[in-house]
């Protein structure tokens, strides 16, 4: 016989249940598919059977390895170096592509740096994911701060009793609810290399002076470019949470400080700062999962150019998976990214614990 | 259309090859021997240029015989470029990310004496991609972007559709689908052959067709619907209603734009003269991205050996793990 | 230590006038109860003089010195707060440095102070735990200590003892009494707790729409209401109101009747009455004697009894269909229904004129 507490939960059963399908059917199950791929040949199309291939996508992405170039030398044996005075080295392709040494194959070259006269070369099997990894976590540390930050400040500013303050705080959260696809295309004009509308505020500012810059089609400033935009967009949206949070602060609080004379400053560190600190957790996990997602931005904007500068992570994973028809690439970028988001959270969690 | 076909998703056309004899190669899909699809048109593309271009600048007037050579180009750019009245002397369209570039630049590399991939047996990209024509290719193409010739990645898609109308551009590397815009903005445009960089000129075919799904239960009612449509009337039909290359000679001499003497006639010469198709492989919806990839980052400054080296790589480990794509 | 002086100060919202025009006098040490009904403005005269509301008119002395522009630091107060105002971030110890911590204090000072705080309020031992393990009374005492190291001229309590269950109200209230004797400073105190005015007060204020209703010792506004509200608003069981007709007036004595009262001569306290008018007549149930066979001044019927213990309250039914309240200090059967009849102390009555 059915007790009054089955009935019920199976009530709350019923209720959990379309979500319950939904999260395994779009969630659950697909990272599981994801993580079996990638162990795998698996096509997107393909009328090869599907193979176990063990780690061997993991070790094609994640292949490194230490090459020492000598400088070349001519008969005398003395060091040739160019018009500029850099010593000259044989080309990495005659080592990544010789035979002799198979070891090396398919290796390019990642980064070098200068040890006495020789030259150590970090080769990787795979130097766009190597470039993806590194540009989506400079992302991330860069995001963080800047769109937290802003946000916080924006919080601050907005979270007063003021005339027409409800516009501002509209103003703010607009570009939240706007697609980010529409935003993207918006600062691709903003960021024109000729006549958008930075270069032209930046010349205007400093009486023509400016030189334009191609903020986009530079490899030194795309990424940055994308880093100042994203944060934009998202600002708004935990400059929202940040209100809610701000808002849980007792006024009371406030008059104490008020009562015992504390600066602005004083008031911020001793009063809302500590009163923010579970919102600051949210609003730090929840941007550090968006940016370690930042995919639109980059395929609407750069396509991870130029050189490579703008890669991401998932935009490579959706690269290979769909574009290339990769699927097993693909999903062996999306499990590396999960089980590195996973380890972030769990050193976050770690070091935002409730001491006591 | 080869990967759907080496996939198993489409089945060979249950028609008689004979049926489509006229028509333009651009437009018929083989997979090994056998035919998958058939397209109502072609495309083709052209280098855009003004009369006046031409005139003021004192430039031989290239022919279908008589391509301009890779020399005469550049020193059509040059003297563009000399004449500081374009923000660039010529625009290859970076700004059309995705299919266009292997589609529209693929041939220049050909021209060179180069290729995507070794078509003698598709196993590999290896002396095509990075072999000393390729080497050449690459070089010059940097140096269209580097030398301030052309606009690079970061162009704006607007400039892309309207920079050679506004004039902003001297010469324009486009299709024939935007070829009615331009003749509505410009009137003085002509429409010249590929330049030849040594191995003829070269330009892209081949475009949307129609193919029988695999799993269909009447593949002869769709055989039939193919065969109807691609009657001369419906061809000249279709190319008058959205302005491509019909694909028989008959039917283009049906149409506004392609009979003898018609503004866009030349493309019909083009196509069945320079259009090579891009290559025919399963394998080619990765090669075409990988090279889509290497020309932006040459044009982008990378080095040209080791890009290329490095699509070649990953060209061929593709081959490799589909065992070869059924070649 | 420091007097205290408001004079004429008025206070608005907007256009709402909440304060309106308040002359009160406070001396050097004196322990001063607001007190009134809830929305009465007892808050906002407080932070007025605490500076965490500003001055719309009149002056405000601390110490002889017009604080009106001073900020709440500089008026040498301290405040404590209903909702205890204590961080929950910070250990007893930093909650109640918390004011030298903001002015920077020397850790020896500091440590000695909140050792002298902790000392007065019994409180050593908690000084290492948070508030989150801390009862009602220990938070509030912990605001206090806060209060304490800042050595203020003025204490201001703003209902501190609103959030504690009655016994521990009780504790703190002698508390907070003793605390007074140890330091000698003068304490602005809210309440509606007429006990807690009537208990720690030298002097009441009696509030009523922001307005002075009257000011005095405990006793005299007990045993001397100037007007209707105030002996209506001190005394529990609140005052009895008998409506009654003036059948004569004599010098200072009127002599006043109704149908359940006989009549009687009442002092009028200069009073202005006529006769053959209505009067109000105030007798506190405490004065009320019962009296066998239903004789005596005042004649009804018991409609209610209830049984304290040491006490009886009844509830009757005038004759002429009034109720009436009287406080028996004894235990006491009746049975509803029953007639009774009631006498008192005619000196112990007031007669105010009726309300407008
Ligand atoms: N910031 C404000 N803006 C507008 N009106 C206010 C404001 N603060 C208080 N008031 C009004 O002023 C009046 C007095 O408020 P106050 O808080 O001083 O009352 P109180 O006597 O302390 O009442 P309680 O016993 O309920 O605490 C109330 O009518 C209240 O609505
Ligand atoms: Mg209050």
């Amino acid at each position: 016989m059915a007790s009054k507490l089955t009935r019920s939960n199976g009530v709350g059963w019923a209720f959990a249940l379309p979500g319950f399908v939904l999260i395994t059917t779009f969630i659950i199950l697909p990272f599981f598919f994801a993580f079996w791929f990638s162990l795998t040949n698996q096509r997107l199309i393909s009328p090869n059977p599907t193979e176990f291939i063990g780690l061997s996508n993991y070790e094609r992405l994640l292949g490194l390895d230490v090459i020492t170039l000598e400088p070349e030398r001519d008969d005398t044996g003395k060091i040739v170096r160019d018009e500029d005075g850099e010593i000259q080295y044989p080309r990495v392709r005659t080592i990544t592509r010789n035979p002799d040494f198979p070891e090396y194959k398919g290796m390019r070259e990642w980064f070098r740096w200068q040890s006495g006269d020789n030259a150590k070369v970090v080769i990787a099997s795979d130097v766009v994911f190597m470039k993806a990894l590194v540009n989506t976590l400079t992302f991330v540390v860069f995001i963080v701060p800047l769109q937290g930050g802003g946000a916080l400040l924006l919080a601050l500013l907005i979270n007063q009793r003021l005339r027409g303050i409800n516009g501002f705080r509209t103003i703010y959260f607009m570009p939240v609810v706007i697609s980010i696809v529409v935003i993207s295309l918006l600062w691709r004009f903003i960021y024109d290399g000729n006549d958008g509308l930075l270069n032209n505020i930046l010349a205007a500012l400093t009486f023509g002076l400016f030189e334009p810059v191609d903020w986009l089609g530079n490899p030194d400033t795309a990424l940055g470019s994308i880093i100042v935009m994203s944060a934009w967009q998202g600002v708004g949206l935990h400059m929202v949470i940040w209100l809610s949070g701000l808002q849980t602060i007792s006024p009371t609080l406030y008059e104490v400080a008020a009562i015992e004379g504390a600066s602005k400053w004083q008031t911020f560190r001793y009063v809302t700062w500590p009163g923010l600190r579970n919102t600051a957790i949210l609003v730090l996990i929840v941007i550090t999962m968006q940016a370690f997602a930042l995919f639109a931005q980059i395929d609407v904007m750069t396509n991870g150019g130029p050189l490579d500068s703008t890669q991401t992570l998932v935009f490579q994973a959706v690269e290979r998976g769909y574009g290339k028809q990769d699927i097993s690439g693909g999903s062996a970028i999306s499990v590396i990214l999960f089980f590195m988001v996973l380890a972030i959270s769990l050193v976050q969690r770690y070091l935002t614990r409730e001491r006591s | 259309m080869p990967n759907w076909a080496w996939s198993g998703y489409l089945q060979p056309l249950p028609i008689d090859e004979s049926e489509f004899d006229d028509f333009l190669p651009g437009t018929k899909g083989y997979w090994d021997g056998k035919l998958y699809s058939i397209g109502l048109w072609d495309a083709a593309v052209a280098l855009y240029a003004r009369e006046s271009t031409l005139d003021d600048l004192g430039l031989r007037r290239p022919t279908l015989e008589k391509p301009w050579t890779g020399e005469e180009f550049m020193a059509a750019l040059d003297a563009a470029k000399a004449s500081g009245d374009y923000e660039y002397a010529f625009d290859p369209g970076m700004a059309w990310t995705g299919e266009w570039y292997p589609y529209a630049f693929s041939p220049f590399l050909q021209s060179f004496g180069g290729d995507i991939v070794d078509r003698s047996t598709y196993k590999t990209a290896e002396g095509a991609l990075n072999g000393e024509a390729a080497m050449e290719f690459g070089e010059w193409w940097q140096s269209l972007f580097q030398d301030g010739y052309a606009p690079g990645t970061s162009q704006d898609p607007a400039d892309r559709d309207n920079g050679f109308i506004e004039g902003k551009y001297a010469f324009q590397w486009n299709g024939n689908w935007a070829a009615v815009a331009a003749l509505e903005g410009v009137d003085e445009v002509v429409f010249l052959p590929a330049p030849d960089f040594g191995n003829g000129s070269k330009i892209g075919a081949a475009s949307w067709q129609f193919g029988i799904s695999a799993a269909s239960e009447h593949p002869d009612g769709a055989a039939e619907f193919i065969e109807f449509a691609t009657q001369d009337k419906y061809l000249a039909a279709f190319s008058d209603g959205i302005g491509l290359i019909p694909a028989t000679a008959s039917a283009a001499q049906m149409t506004e734009n392609y009979k003898d003497g018609g503004p866009l006639a030349v493309f019909y010469d083009l196509s069945e003269a320079q259009a090579m198709v891009r290559p025919v492989s399963p394998g080619y919806v990765v090669a075409a991205k990988v090279f889509e990839k290497a020309l932006a980052d040459i044009a982008n400054g990378a080095d040209v050996a080791d890009t290329l080296d490095a699509a070649v790589d990953e060209i061929d480990a593709d081959i490799e793990k589909n065992g070869g794509y059924g070649h | 230590m420091a007097t205290v002086k408001l004079k004429n100060v008025t206070k608005s919202f907007g256009t709402t006038e909440v304060i309106k025009g308040v002359d009160i006098d406070i001396e050097d040490g004196e322990f001063v109860v607001f007190v009134g009904p809830s929305g009465c403005g007892k808050s906002t005269l407080l932070r007025m003089i605490s500076g965490l509301e500003d001055i719309t008119s009149g002056t405000i002395e601390i110490g002889g010195v017009v604080v009106n522009d001073l900020p709440p630091k500089e008026r040498g107060i301290a405040m404590v707060f209903q909702t205890y105002g204590i961080f929950p971030h910070m250990t007893v110890r930093e909650n109640v440095a918390f004011g030298l911590t903001i002015n920077k204090a020397d850790k020896q000072t500091k440590e000695a102070k909140v050792q002298e705080a902790a000392r007065i309020l019994q409180m050593e031992h908690l000084l290492d735990r948070r508030p989150s393990q801390l009862s009602g009374g220990q938070r509030q005492r912990v605001a206090i200590g806060r209060a304490i190291v800042r050595d203020p001229k003025v204490f201001l309590f703003d209902e501190p003892l609103s959030n504690l269950d009655a016994a521990l109200r009780m504790d703190m209230r002698l508390e907070i009494g003793k605390l007074h004797q140890k330091l000698a400073a003068t304490m602005i105190y809210v309440t509606h707790d007429q006990v807690e005015a009537m208990t720690l007060a030298d002097k009441i204020v009696v509030l009523k729409d922001g307005k002075v209703m009257q000011v005095g010792a405990p006793m005299e506004l007990y045993h001397e209401p100037a007007n209707l509200f105030v002996a209506g608003f001190l005394g529990a069981p609140s005052m009895n109101f008998i409506r009654v007709t003036v059948e004569a007036l004599d010098g200072g004595e009127a002599r006043v009747t109704n149908k359940a009262l006989d009549p009687i001569v009442v002092d009028t306290r200069g009073r202005p009455f006529a006769v053959g008018q209505e009067a109000i007549l105030g007798v506190r149930p405490q004065y009320l004697h019962p009296v066998p066979d239903a004789e005596g001044k005042l004649h009804g019927k018991i409609t209610v009894t209830e049984r304290l213990g040491a006490e009886t309250v009844v509830e009757v039914t005038l004759e002429d269909g009034e109720p009436l309240i009287a406080a028996l200090s004894e235990d006491r059967i009746y049975q509803s229904g029953e007639k009774i009849g009631f006498d008192f102390d005619t000196g112990h009555a007031q007669l105010f004129p009726p309300e407008d």
